[in-house]
């Protein structure tokens, strides 16, 4: 991992906001680049923890794909509460801490000239997105590339132009949902799991990546065992409340496992036994 | 190992006493805590009980600064502490206690704050002769006996002391405070582990099962109705997270001075016991109910832990049995969830 | 540029002003990170175009209910200091008995002169966006709370009980003596003060946001203490939370 010196633990890394955008009410976009380092360093799915100095730090998984902009990444952030409200009040040259990147996660290895099936819910396309980017750039090295997006309302929709922009590629295939639908809105309604059903997977060549709110992953696991995925294939970024980041202050664990260093992005088999973890 | 008599351990203790900022069991009211020593007799050796808080607190303080910031420059520097200062008197439950925390803040990522702070601390220890109360398991969970975790460690034999160096740190205090001290032949070396064990026999042990199964017993009983019992009566506390010697868990806030100069970034005592621990944004809590809270924390005492770091991560002090108004305890806990297994209650994943 | 602050009291002793203005050392500094504009205890002037009101006291008269909705409109951050404003503090306990009868026994016959509403904490009447409960409040963490808000944060204090600060403190429990202490379902941020100095905690800070009431209940009677004291105990600051208890409201 790319903890640059043990001595420096729990000291936060100067960066610099260099871009914001509000995407819905409730998240706003921040492109962000740090000073004292080149490059972030991160892999799909891993997380920073973020500091609004003299407010406290915070666990946001970093939404854009590595080697993106030099030095620059990109975070997404709902307000949700004491750091995340500071955040969204912060504007571009305002400077924030940074420590990590932090935890496991996502890689298509050995999935290549095969199929991939991402299943983001709310705000789950955030971390996603750094691996779908990833793997959609590259997509000549997969067979098909499924991507299952559901959100509450069409207005809480993120990331939509993007969205739009890689089902245009021949081999992509994007599907999207919302709980709720409103006048405007032409797709699909119903939850997440309607559109797992009609999907034809190639169980044995298939990678499943999935991330959203706690209570979405029990439906999801249950659609696609009934699809007889394997749960060696399914790969999920579980949510919980890291404070520390190095596998030390105890708030994430999942009975045995830290879910800032074990995860937060699992293997299902590998954590399908323990109780605490959906 | 060496003995010395026991006037010349009362001597040896006055002048680390004199020569050092040394921190010791004192009675307060009813009770003993952890507090400056002036002189020895202001030390607790013989009727010794646990302190209300163990001697974590000095190298792992209640509330700690572990980063400082420019508010204005944003730089960020670790907070270096220093202070050298003698624990003296810890016992062996508390010693196992010390040393675990030296494998956890190791491991993985070490914890400078920690090891710095760690750094400078001397620990000597003393053996217990007798049962200190009624909540002790430290016979059944193993930690009696002592390894690492201590510089100097006293055990009394025969109305005199037996000493033993843990570091190198205790060998140099061997040699500036011990001298004439007689080595113990191979005969009498026997006969103190002979008089030692013979001495932990009349314990407590309280606890009805051979604790070495313990952490299986525990995975194959995560259901175990006992949890939904004890889970009823919990008050949600936190007392039993806050006195015990092992607990290590921590939040982190920070605040900037009134000059708007600095901020602080602080290490405080949290527990797995308490309400916000396992919430995440959106008040989704993880682990709302007692009943879950307690699984987890004894999980970690009894199989969790003890698997990552091969030793019970409950030293068996008796502090949270003690401190608890409901009197939920690990005795208890083991006797019953170990009790249920061997019973072969069926725990409710089975039903 | 500083943020506006303005000090209000309302039915109280002015405790919790007197602590704040108590914070000498501090005093001179907090200045230069706030404008107060508003602080009968401290100030003359009587500035209206206040951001922070900080409110002390309950809502005990018509005319209160009407000073306090005039406040909310103008604060953008309101926030109760003290239990009379958190709580209703004991003068709540009017609410357990018929009003006529306590207007009777407070003013005799001259009672149709004055305007008193049953008394009642500051988030009855209007939107509270933050508490600092206490009795007096801890001046340190009024301080904490200033500094949170002008970094740019939410207000925040502790959640748990007061049992966990007390053993922070290393303090010997006096319900282990025998003692009612209610510490076990108050909330914290004290450093469990009164148990420090061997006196029971009388919930001053207001009830924490989770508890075992019952379990709690049961450890007071196997100390030997009966229903109608227990209660008598909870409400001498906690009426409020204690009604809402007992219609099963929280």
């Amino acid at each position: 991992m790319s903890q640059k010196n043990d001595k420096d633990l729990y000291v936060p890394e100067r960066a610099r906001i260099v871009e914001t955008k509000e995407m819905t009410d409730l998240e706003k976009y921040f492109r962000i680049k740090l000073l004292d380092r080149e490059a972030l360093g991160h892999a799909p799915g891993q997380f920073v923890m973020v500091t609004v100095y003299g407010v406290g730090e915070v666990p946001i998984s970093v939404s854009s794909p590595p080697n993106g902009r030099s030095g620059e990444f990109e975070l997404v952030v709902r307000k949700a509460g004491n750091v995340t409200q500071a955040l969204h009040n912060l504007g571009t040259e305002s400077l924030v801490g940074i420590r990590g990147p932090f935890g496991t996660n996502f890689t298509s290895k050995g999935f290549e000239r095969k199929d991939i099936l991402f299943i983001a819910g709310g705000i789950g396309l955030v971390p996603l997105r750094s691996f779908i980017k990833q793997v959609v750039n590259e997509n000549k090295k997969y067979r098909k590339i499924t991507i299952l997006y559901g959100a509450k309302s069409p207005d809480e929709l993120l990331f939509k132009e993007e969205m739009d922009q890689w089902g245009k590629k021949e081999n992509v295939e994007v599907k999207i949902t919302v709980d709720k639908g409103d006048p405007s809105w032409k797709g699909n309604v119903g939850v997440i799991t309607t559109l797992i059903p009609p999907l034809e997977i190639d169980i044995q060549n298939t990678l499943v990546a999935v991330v959203g709110p706690p209570v979405m992953y029990k439906f999801v696991i249950l659609s696609l065992a009934s699809k007889k995925v394997a749960n060696k294939n399914i790969y999920l970024s579980l949510e919980r409340r890291m404070k520390c980041g190095v596998g030390k202050c105890g708030n994430c664990q999942i009975q045995g496992s830290y879910a800032c260093q074990d995860g937060p992005v699992y293997c299902f088999a590998d954590i399908e036994h323990l109780k605490e973890a959906l | 190992m060496h003995k010395i008599s026991s006037e010349k351990f009362h001597k040896v203790l006055e002048q680390i006493i004199k020569d050092n900022e040394t921190y010791g069991a004192v009675k307060k009211r009813d009770e003993y805590i952890y507090d400056r020593l002036e002189t020895l007799s202001d030390l607790e050796i013989e009727n010794y009980v646990p302190t209300v808080l163990p001697p974590k607190k000095y190298f792992y303080p209640q509330e700690e600064d572990l980063v400082q910031i420019d508010y204005k420059t944003k730089k960020a520097n670790r907070v270096i502490f220093k202070k050298e200062i003698v624990l003296l008197g810890v016992r062996p439950c508390d010693i196992n206690a010390i040393s675990l925390f030296d494998r956890i803040m190791s491991d993985g990522n070490p914890d400078p704050n920690y090891l710095e702070r760690r750094k400078h601390i001397t620990v000597i220890g003393f053996d217990c002769v007798k049962s200190c109360w009624e909540h002790a398991l430290c016979e059944a969970v193993g930690t009696i006996n002592v390894k690492e975790g201590y510089d100097l460690f006293f055990s009394e034999y025969k109305k005199e002391y037996v000493i033993k160096t843990g570091s190198k740190k205790g060998e140099e205090l061997f040699d500036r405070y011990i001298k004439n001290s007689h080595k113990l032949s191979e005969k009498e070396r026997d006969d103190y582990h002979h008089e030692r064990a013979e001495r932990i026999k009349k314990f407590n042990h309280k606890v009805k099962y051979l604790f070495q199964d313990v952490s299986s017993i525990f995975e194959k009983h995560y259901d175990d109705p006992y949890w939904k019992e004890i889970g009823k009566i919990c008050l949600m506390c936190g007392s039993c997270v806050m006195v015990c010697p092992t607990c290590y868990c921590f939040t982190m806030d920070e605040e900037v001075d009134l000059k708007l100069q600095t901020v602080t970034r602080k290490r405080k005592w949290d527990g797995c016991m308490l309400r916000d621990f396992a919430m995440v944004a959106g008040n989704h809590n993880f682990r709302p109910t007692a009943e879950m809270r307690l699984k987890h924390r004894w999980n970690r005492k009894f199989n969790y832990l003890l698997k990552k770091y091969h030793m019970s991560n409950c030293v068996g002090c008796g502090r949270c049995g003690f401190a608890c108004l409901v009197k939920i305890n690990p005795i208890d806990i083991l006797n019953t969830i170990m009790g249920n297994y061997y019973s072969g209650v069926k725990h409710e994943s089975e039903k | 540029m500083k943020p506006k602050v303005a000090f209000f009291d309302f039915a109280s002793c002015e405790g919790c002003q007197l602590a704040v203005l108590d914070l000498e050392e501090e005093l001179l500094d907090l200045v230069n990170i706030v404008e107060i504009v508003n602080f009968r205890e401290a100030i003359s002037e009587k500035g209206e175009d206040y951001e922070i009101a900080f409110i002390e006291g309950s809502i005990s008269s018509e005319h209160q209910i009407e000073r306090i909705k005039k406040i909310r409109k103008q604060a953008k951050l309101l926030i109760t200091i003290g239990a009379c404003a958190c709580t209703g503090n004991m003068q709540y306990l009017s609410n357990f008995f018929d009003f006529e009868e306590v207007k009777e026994y407070v003013y005799g016959d001259k009672a149709k002169y004055f305007d008193p509403v049953q008394s009642k904490p500051i988030d009855q009447i209007v939107n509270v966006d933050f508490q600092i409960p206490g009795c007096p409040i801890d001046k340190y963490e009024f301080l904490k709370v200033v500094k949170q808000v002008i970094a740019g944060g939410l207000p925040r204090i502790p959640n748990y009980p007061v049992c966990s600060e007390c053993k922070m403190q290393g303090n010997e429990c006096l319900l282990k003596k025998g003692i009612l202490c209610l510490g076990p379902v108050t909330r914290a941020g004290c450093g469990a003060i009164c148990c420090k100095n061997f006196k029971y905690c009388f919930g001053c800070r207001g009830l924490a946001p989770e508890f075992n009431i019952e379990s709690f209940k049961d450890v007071l009677r196997s100390i030997g203490y009966k229903e109608k004291g227990i209660m008598a105990q909870f409400k001498i600051v906690n009426g409020k939370d204690i009604q809402l208890l007992q219609s099963g409201g929280k």
